[in-house]
């Protein structure tokens, strides 16, 4: 969660947005889970139901999408720092489009 | 193919809960000795009587010493000696007797180069008298199970026989759907397509059935792996706010599923 924090502070000027989807945390332990780990980004809540991550066919926790500009699925995996250089290199590619 | 193979057996264990909540037979009584077909009762209490006896069999093989004694108590599977009481029922217009039938030809004894034409004739009478069975997916799922025992083509075949006897959307399109599941796994590019053709008619044709519900779904789960369009869903945060992943299309998006625990 801290990568994520700094993750989200890097990029608070960048078309960028983190969702997260809460599976399997009864709500209670979900807000403090929120309250504790400071979870200040979208984050949707499933409950016990998990029709998100069935439509994603997530089979491990945590499943990270990184998911472009226009809706394509560019990187899938389980380590959240693997997402870092994806993210920046599609918001420089951003960048640099729309300086031309 | 994989994917759709896995899937396609979840859905089916999740339908194929058996009713087993009937009289129970004490199963001193069973065996075709003691069983006129009075004395059978219907297809669940049968199927209860079958395992009991089989818990107890299980038992007689544990403290059976030797390897003679071993040998003849397997020779006593309850399987062979309930068979005759299955056909009965089968006989009598019970499907789910041909296909319990089917699920027990190995306990029965028969040899695995024999399995198979044992097995065609019981697909073959299941195929001709219950294509319109609500659990046609547990025979698609069997079938699925004994596809190496099965000479070539049979699979195909069985399909087609249901599709002409079914009268239910949902049975056709069970067979087209088990028809491409097989078609897919060829690698013939003629095959190919035609699994594509008949995954298209149950998406049209039979939209309504579960078969093209499943096909949706595994569509969506395609479209979330790299280099798919990630499929939109409406999210609720605990505090009641409403939101779609489109709502965010022209952003970078980062998704995390993620659990506290």
């Amino acid at each position: 969660m801290p990568h994520l924090q700094e993750l989200v502070k890097l990029h608070k000027d960048d078309p960028f947005v983190l969702i997260g989807v809460n599976t399997g945390d009864g709500e209670e332990a979900y807000r403090e889970g929120l309250e504790k780990f400071g979870v200040t980004w979208l984050s949707a809540y499933q409950g016990d139901s998990t029709p998100i991550a069935d439509k994603y066919a997530v089979a491990g926790y945590p499943t990270y999408l990184v998911i472009d500009a226009e809706g394509k699925v560019v990187h899938r995996g389980h380590s959240g720092n693997a997402c870092d250089p994806v993210i920046a290199d599609l918001l420089e590619k951003m960048k640099k489009k729309g300086a031309e | 193919m994989k994917a759709t193979t896995v899937l396609f057996s979840a859905l089916l264990l999740g339908g194929a809960a058996v009713t087993t909540q009937a009289s129970h037979l004490s199963a001193a009584l069973i065996g075709p000795v003691n069983l006129g077909a009075a004395g059978i009762g219907d297809f669940d209490s049968l199927t209860e009587a079958y395992e009991t006896s089989l818990e107890e069999w299980r038992t007689k093989l544990r403290e059976a010493k030797g390897l003679k004694e071993r040998k003849k108590v397997r020779k006593s599977h309850p399987a062979i000696l309930m068979w005759p009481s299955f056909e009965t029922l089968a006989e009598q217009g019970e499907g789910r007797a041909l296909l319990w039938m089917i699920q027990h030809v190995k306990d029965k004894g028969v040899k695995r180069k024999q399995r198979g034409p044992v097995l065609e004739p019981l697909y073959d009478r299941l195929a001709a008298q219950h294509a319109d069975a609500e659990w046609l997916g547990e025979v698609f799922e069997q079938l699925e199970k004994d596809a190496r025992l099965l000479s070539d083509g049979y699979q195909l075949r069985y399909c087609d026989a249901v599709l002409a006897k079914a009268k239910t959307d949902e049975n056709q399109a069970a067979a087209l759907f088990h028809a491409s599941g097989v078609l897919q796994a060829s690698d013939s590019e003629e095959d190919q397509k035609r699994a594509a053709e008949m995954r298209a008619r149950i998406e049209s044709k039979y939209a309504e059935t579960s078969w093209a519900e499943l096909l949706r779904s595994i569509k969506e789960r395609e479209q979330s792996q790299v280099g798919g369009t990630a499929p939109d869903f409406e999210g609720r945060t605990i505090d009641g706010f409403e939101f779609k992943l489109s709502d965010y299309r022209g952003k970078v998006v980062l998704l995390d599923f993620y659990g506290f625990w």
